[in-house]
C-alpha cells in the first residue's frame, strides 16, 4: 500500500512535466513571400478574402474627397511600404525637426513630424528658423510585424537584461490605443513609438495621410496653426464591426496576416554567406542585431487584452536580426517622442531581415554601402565595430554577403 | 499481491494522465501578458555618455599616435598642428589634422573595406555620369584632411576611438576647430546640437559634419583646381 502511495504520487508530481517533456521547439514563421512567383502569402491570420481585401486597402490611393490631408506625406500605406512587395520598405523618407536647448528637446511647433506634402499650398509645412535638430528617416518593413506584435514584452525586457550593460538596449513602454492607453513593451518605428499594429496604422493614417480615425480624430495642424480639409472627423469612422475605423483595422489585418521577410535562400548556402554567419556572431552583431525570438504562445492576450494571439502568431520562432530595443549608435537623429529625453539620441536596432531590399541604409538611408553603414555604428556599439575593423578584408566581404542574404 | 501491483500500475498511469491532461490544459489556457517589472535598466540609461570632457590641445606624440591607431599606415602626418573639437556633435572630443596618402598607400585609403570612410569634396560623386567626369582617384602623397571620432568623456584619446573620416579637401596646410555659429550660412548638421567645424587655415575652406557625413563649404567645396600632388 505504501509502494502503491509512493508510485501514484510520483506520477502525479511526474504528470506535469510530461506535456514539456514532449513539446516540439517553435516552429519558424512561414515567409512573407515566395521568391519564385513574388506574390503574398497569408500567414493565416486572416482568411484568403480578408487578406484580399486588406492588401488591397493598404494599396488603395485615398484622395482629398476621403479626408487626405490637410498634410500629409503620401496617399497610400504602399506607397511607403512597397518594395519588393506590398508591405515591403521604400527609399520614402520623413522629414522631422525641433529644437534643443542644451537639456531638452522641443518639438517644432506642430510636432516633431513636417509633412511633405499639403492638399493647399497654403497649408504647406516648412521647417522655421530655430529649429536646427533636424532629420529624415527611412519607411520600415512591415512584412512580419504580426510575429513582432505577438512578442511578449517581458521577451524584450529579458533581451535587455541580457545584454552587456555597456550596450544595454533601453525598453520603453507606451500606451496602447485600442486599450484605453494600457501601456505595454514598444517595439515599432525608429524611435519605438508605438506597441500595437492597430495603434501603429491609426498614427500613420494621420500622420503620413492625414486621415482621422476614432484612435487618431484630429488632423494634423501646419506648422501648428489649426487648418482643415472639410471632411468631418473622424474620416475613417467607426462601425459596430471596425469601432476603431474600417480602414485602420483593415491595414492591421493586413500586417498580422503577413509572414516574414524570407532570406536569399541560394546566398545563404554558400560558404562565404556562412562564414559571415558565424563572424557576425563572433564580432558580437548579434548582441543587438538579435537572431531568434519566440513569439508569445497561442492564447495571450496581448495589447491591454485585446489581441489574443492567434495560432498563425502564436509560438512562432523569428529571425528579425534586430532586438526592438533602443540604443545610442551615435547616429541618433536627435528627436524625442514616446521614450523621455533619455532616447534623445538612441533609434531602434534596425532589424536586419528583408534589408537586402533595401539600397540606402541607417534611419537616415545616408549610408550606401553595408562598410559605411557599419562603420557610421559608435557609441554603444564601439567594441562590435572594433572588432569588424580587425578582420580582414576577406572576412568583411563574408560577413557583408552574410547580410546581402537577409 | 499481483492484485496490489496492477492497482498500482493502473492508479499510477491513471495519474501520470491526469496530470498531463491538467497541465496541457492549463499551458492552453488564456493568459493575458504580464506586466512588466521595472526595468533595471533604467540606471544605465541615465547616465550622461560624456562628462567632463577632455577638449585639451592635442600634443604632437600623441596626434600621431592616434592617427596610426585608426588608419595604419594608409596616411602620414604633415602638419604637428591638430584641430580638438567636437566636430559630430556628440559631446565628444574629436581630432583632426592634416595628413597626406602614404607612399604607395593610395589604393589602401580608398579601399571599400577600409576602416574608415572616404569624404570627397575636390571630385564628389556624380550625380550624372554622363555629364561629369569620374572622380579623379586618390593619389599618393595627395594632401587630406583626417577626422578621427572621438568615444565618451575621453574623445579622440580614448584607445576605442576609431571613428574615423578621410575628407578629400584639396587643400594644403593645417586646419583648426571654429564654432559652428560662426558660420551661420551653414546648414544645421540633422539630429544633433550646435558644435564645431574645421577651418583651413589659409584658404578659407570649411568642413563641417551633416549627419552622417563630412561635407564641405567654401573653397574646398567649389574648387575646380586639381588636386594638388605634393612632390
Amino acid at each position: 500500500m505504501r509502494v502503491l502511495k509512493f508510485v501514484a504520487l510520483g506520477a502525479l508530481l511526474a504528470g506535469p512535466i510530461l506535456p514539456e517533456a514532449f513539446t516540439q521547439p517553435a516552429p519558424d514563421a512561414p515567409p512573407a513571400f515566395d521568391p519564385a512567383n513574388m506574390e503574398l502569402i497569408n500567414n493565416g491570420f486572416s482568411t484568403p478574402e480578408e487578406f484580399a481585401e486588406a492588401q488591397d486597402v493598404f494599396a488603395e490611393q485615398e484622395s482629398k474627397e476621403e479626408g487626405l490631408g490637410p498634410v500629409y506625406n503620401a496617399q497610400s500605406c504602399a506607397e511607403c511600404h512597397q518594395n519588393p512587395l506590398t508591405g515591403g520598405i521604400s527609399q520614402v523618407t520623413e522629414l522631422r525637426a525641433g529644437h534643443f536647448d542644451g537639456v531638452n528637446f522641443v518639438d517644432h511647433p506642430g510636432g516633431s513630424l513636417i509633412n511633405d506634402r499639403a492638399i493647399n499650398p497654403a497649408f504647406q509645412e516648412r521647417v522655421l528658423g530655430g529649429n536646427e535638430v533636424r532629420t529624415f528617416r527611412t519607411s520600415l518593413n512591415t512584412l512580419g510585424d504580426g510575429f513582432v506584435e505577438a512578442i511578449d514584452s517581458n521577451t524584450l525586457q529579458s533581451i535587455a537584461n541580457n545584454q552587456p550593460s555597456s550596450m544595454r538596449g533601453q525598453f520603453i513602454q507606451v500606451p496602447v490605443g485600442e486599450a484605453g492607453g494600457a501601456r505595454r513593451g514598444a517595439r515599432f518605428g525608429w524611435k519605438n513609438q508605438h506597441a500595437s499594429l492597430l495603434s501603429f496604422a491609426a498614427d500613420a493614417y494621420v500622420n503620413e495621410m492625414g486621415i482621422t480615425s476614432p484612435l487618431q480624430p484630429s488632423d494634423n495642424t501646419s506648422n501648428g496653426t489649426a487648418i482643415t480639409d472639410g471632411i468631418p472627423d473622424p474620416e475613417d469612422a467607426a462601425s459596430p464591426e471596425h469601432p476603431n475605423g474600417t480602414d485602420v483595422e483593415l491595414f492591421a489585418v493586413f500586417m498580422r496576416s503577413t509572414g516574414v521577410p524570407p532570406r536569399d535562400t541560394v546566398l545563404a548556402a554558400t560558404a562565404d554567406a556562412q562564414a559571415g554567419s558565424s563572424l557576425f556572431n563572433q564580432v558580437g552583431c548579434n548582441v543587438c542585431h538579435v537572431r531568434n525570438i519566440t513569439t508569445a504562445a497561442e492564447g495571450t492576450f496581448i495589447n491591454g487584452g485585446t489581441l489574443r494571439v492567434p495560432a498563425a502568431l502564436g509560438d512562432k520562432r523569428i529571425h528579425p536580426y534586430g532586438d526592438f530595443l533602443l540604443h545610442n549608435v551615435g547616429t541618433g537623429d536627435g528627436i524625442v517622442q514616446n521614450g523621455g529625453q533619455s532616447t534623445r539620441n538612441k533609434v531602434r536596432t534596425a532589424p536586419l531581415w528583408g534589408s537586402r531590399s533595401r539600397d540606402r541604409l541607417m534611419h537616415d538611408g545616408e549610408s550606401l554601402t553595408r562598410n559605411e553603414a557599419i562603420l557610421r555604428h559608435a557609441g554603444e556599439a564601439t567594441s562590435v565595430i572594433n572588432s569588424y575593423r580587425n578582420l580582414s578584408n576577406n572576412q568583411k566581404n563574408q560577413l557583408i554577403t552574410f547580410l546581402n542574404s537577409l | 499481491m499481483t492484485h496490489t501491483r496492477t492497482t498500482t500500475l493502473v492508479l499510477a498511469v491513471l495519474a501520470l494522465g491526469a496530470g498531463a491532461v491538467v497541465t496541457r490544459a492549463w499551458m492552453r489556457a488564456p493568459r493575458l501578458e504580464q506586466p512588466v517589472v521595472p526595468m533595471a535598466a533604467a540606471p544605465v540609461h541615465l547616465q550622461a555618455e560624456v562628462v567632463d570632457p577632455d577638449f585639451s590641445p592635442a600634443r604632437s606624440a600623441e596626434a600621431r599616435a592616434a592617427v596610426s591607431r585608426a588608419f595604419g599606415n594608409a596616411v602620414a602626418v604633415v602638419q604637428d598642428e591638430a584641430a580638438v573639437g567636437d566636430f559630430n556633435g556628440d559631446g565628444s572630443p574629436d581630432l583632426a589634422l592634416a595628413v597626406r596618402a602614404g607612399a604607395g598607400q593610395a589604393a589602401a585609403v580608398a579601399d571599400p573595406l577600409a576602416n574608415w570612410t572616404v569624404q570627397d569634396c575636390v571630385s564628389p560623386p556624380a550625380r550624372h555620369p554622363v555629364a561629369h567626369p569620374a572622380p579623379a582617384p586618390i593619389v599618393d602623397r595627395e594632401p587630406l584632411l583626417a577626422v578621427l571620432h572621438g568615444n565618451g568623456s575621453r574623445g579622440w584619446r580614448d584607445p576605442e576611438a576609431r571613428q574615423a573620416y578621410v575628407v578629400r579637401t584639396g587643400l594644403e596646410g593645417a586646419w583648426g576647430a571654429r564654432p559652428r555659429d560662426a558660420y551661420p550660412s551653414l546648414a544645421p548638421p540633422p539630429g544633433r546640437g550646435i558644435h564645431d567645424v574645421l577651418a583651413a587655415a589659409r584658404a578659407g575652406g570649411v568642413v563641417y559634419w551633416a549627419g552622417g557625413r563630412y561635407a564641405c563649404s567654401g573653397p574646398a567645396r567649389s574648387s575646380a583646381v586639381p588636386v594638388a600632388v605634393l612632390p
